[in-house]
Formats: C-alpha cells, structure tokens, sequence
C-alpha cells in the first residue's frame, strides 16, 4: 500500500501544525541550506556538501 | 597512433596568498591573481607584467615588457613619491616596502596601494599593485604625465590587424570553423586525450576569465565576484559568454538542498563545433566553469556534463558538485544518467 502524501496527512489539520509540515517538507536534510540570492558566491559554493 | 593522457595531475586547492609568493611564481600563476603585478629591474625596465595589471592599466604586455615602466608606461610614476621609493628599496635591504598612490591614465585615475617585493638576489623588484579606488581622469596635469594609451604606446597597430575591445585587450574574430578543425585535429592525434585536453584548456581559459571578470567588477563597484549575491555572480558569467557568442549559460539552484546545482547551456559553440557525438563533449565548458566556481570558492569543485547537443539534447546541462563528489557523478553519467535528478539520486543512494 503506498504511504500517503503530505497533503493528504494534512487535512484537517490547524495551520500551526501545517506551518511545522511545510518546514520540515523543504527542509535540507543533507546540511546547510544554500540560498543563491541571499548568499555570497563564496559561502554559496562553500556550503556546497560532500 | 599514439594517444597522449586523457587526463592531467589534480590541481591543488586554492590557497591563501602571501606577498612574498610572487617571486617564485610562474607567469601561469602571476596571471591567476586578481591584483597587479610589475617586475622591474634596478633601471625600471619591465621585466615582468600580468594579465590583471594588463587588463586594469588597460595595457597589451606585449608591447610593456622590455620598456622603462617610469619614462614609456608609466610617466606619472616618475616621482620621488614612486620612483624615489622604489630606488631607495633597491638600495636598502628592507624585504617589503608599502605605501599608496594615484595612478593617472588617460582614461581615469586610480588609488592604489603599492607592495614593493625583494627578491634574494636584489637584481629585480615586485610591485604589487591593489586598486582601491577608480576616480574620473585629472584635469591640469603636466603634459606627458598621465600614463599613454595602449594606442599611444603602439601606434598604427590597427593597420598592421590588431583588434582590441574597449579595455584594449587583443581580440580575434573567429567562425567555429576553429573549434571544428580543432576537433578534427584531435580526433585525428588523440581521440581519446579531447575530454581531458579541454578540460584543461577550459580551466586555463577560466581562470583568465576571472581576472577579466574580476576587473570588470572591480572597475564598476570597488568589489569582488565572490562578495555578490551567487545568482548575480552567476548573472555575470553567463553575460561574458554570451557576449562573446559561446551560447547562453542558465544556472539552476533548484536542486541545491542536495548540495549540486545545474547549469544549462544553450547553442553551445563547442557543443555545437564537435557535431555528433556519444557522450558529453565539453570538456572546454566543464573546464571553464571548474575554474570559474573554485576562484570565488577557494576550494576544489566538480563541474561535469550531463548531456550534450552532440549527444541530440537541446542543451548541455552540468552539474557543480563538491570535488569529493565527483567520482560518483561521473560513475551515474557513465552508467547513463541524463538528468541532474538521476545524478541527485546517484549521490543520495552513494554511502
């Protein structure tokens, strides 16, 4: 049976929580997030994870 | 036939720099700096020039090297604020000397700070030159002061097929009958050396590039690439392709919480010069953009084909990666990864 999707979770649910969802569902898991319009060139290609 | 390396030694990581290191650097090396650099001997003659000092005084070294930097290049250093300073250093065994200055050429002044090098054998001088500040030309100096323009320095050279563009750098005007025959040449020597031959003639040619970048910059807002926003440091690179008709560069950061983004390179010159072909063919783009990301990052960075025009694509798009990551982006490309997805999937399944 496939898991369901986030939207699906999501109804009925307050916004607090969904504020919370949407967070964690563009959260980097991988490390530092990078932001090419707010981030040097440098700290951008420097956070760039191995 | 024999075929030569298909690959050449790792490059080091950028590293920090100190004024000393000039003395022992290669002219390779002195022309990867962003700043200045002079050598003169006890007379002045110019011994030494490099691609940012060319590109900032507006200045073909061609037509510097061998002149007296103080009586034919330079007549507004012929001071005892300038030339006083660089005899008295050369008289005294100081190793490093500073102070500032005003530059006067024709076309603008320019504050600068001077560090004056010794090398061991006392027999020539380093002039380091940082410019801190680009000022509208002088009015009421002494006739013969200002330094001469390029055009002054080597008159009637446009009759004899010199181009320049407006910071007279020398430019030629070439059909992609060049990059093609180049190819062909190849294919026809090396075929197996065409992706690492590129690769490197792009790393060489980038990091060119971003002195003329840097310069560009430096001239417009007393700043450095690596200080801008990435999208606009970007911005600004694919302006200087697209300026000299290699094709259109887009950047897509989309995929950078997974610690890659992509470039997209539209009627790629070289794409396009090589035809068909079975696997990404611009090595001279990868290169290129390599040089480009590891100057504004101080660190080593991957940047490999996915796909290629030659292949049939509309566009080349790359991937720019930590270079620790590398191996397995090339591993996914050649187990036949086309997308910048399937190479993220590549480096979340790699341990």
């Amino acid at each position: 049976v496939p898991a369901p999707e986030i939207p699906q979770l999501l109804e009925g649910v307050p916004d607090e929580a969904r504020l919370v969802a949407d967070f964690f569902a563009d959260f980097d898991w991988e490390g530092t997030t990078l932001d090419p319009e707010a981030q040097s060139a440098e700290d951008f290609l420097r956070a760039l994870g191995d | 036939m024999t075929d030569l390396p298909t690959s050449f030694p790792p490059r080091i990581a950028p590293v920090t720099f100190s004024a000393a290191q000039v003395v022992t650097m290669s002219d390779a090396e002195l022309d990867a700096l962003p700043f200045g650099v002079i050598c003169l001997d006890p007379n002045g003659k110019v011994l030494r020039y490099n691609l940012a000092e060319a590109r900032l005084a507006r200045l073909d070294r061609a037509q510097v090297v061998g002149k007296n930097f103080f009586r034919r290049v330079a007549p507004c250093t012929a001071t005892p604020d300038f030339e006083g300073r660089v005899r008295a250093f050369f008289a005294g065994n100081q190793p490093l000397d500073r102070f500032g200055y005003l530059f006067d050429f024709k076309f603008g002044a320019q504050k600068v700070d001077i560090e004056l090098v010794r090398v061991p054998a006392n027999d020539r001088v380093y002039l380091l030159v940082n410019r801190l500040q680009f000022e509208l030309p002088r009015t009421g100096l002494p006739e013969g002061f200002a330094a001469p323009l390029q055009a002054e320095l080597a008159p009637g050279e446009a009759g004899l097929g010199v181009a320049r563009d407006a910071s007279a750098r020398r430019v030629l005007t070439l059909d992609t009958n060049f990059l093609t025959a180049l190819h062909q040449t190849w294919l026809k020597v090396a075929p197996k050396a065409w992706r690492g031959f590129t690769r490197e003639w792009g790393w060489q040619w980038g990091r060119h590039a971003v002195v003329e970048l840097e310069a560009d910059l430096l001239e417009e807002k007393t700043l450095t690439l690596r200080e801008l926003p990435m999208r606009e440091a970007m911005t600004r690179v694919s302006h200087w392709a697209t300026t000299r008709g290699l094709g259109t560069l887009r950047f897509d950061f989309t995929a950078s919480k997974h610690g890659v983004f992509a470039v997209l390179f539209e009627r790629s010159a070289v794409g396009e010069a090589v035809g068909h072909a079975d696997a990404p063919s611009c090595g001279l783009v990868e290169g290129l953009l390599e040089a480009v990301c590891e100057h504004l990052a101080h660190r080593l960075l991957a940047v490999r084909e996915v796909r290629c025009c030659a292949q049939g694509f509309d566009a080349c798009t790359f991937v720019v990666a930590s270079d620790k990551r590398a191996p397995v982006v090339e591993s996914a490309i050649k187990a036949g990864a086309e997308t910048v997805e399937a190479i993220v999937e590549a480096l979340r399944a790699s341990p």
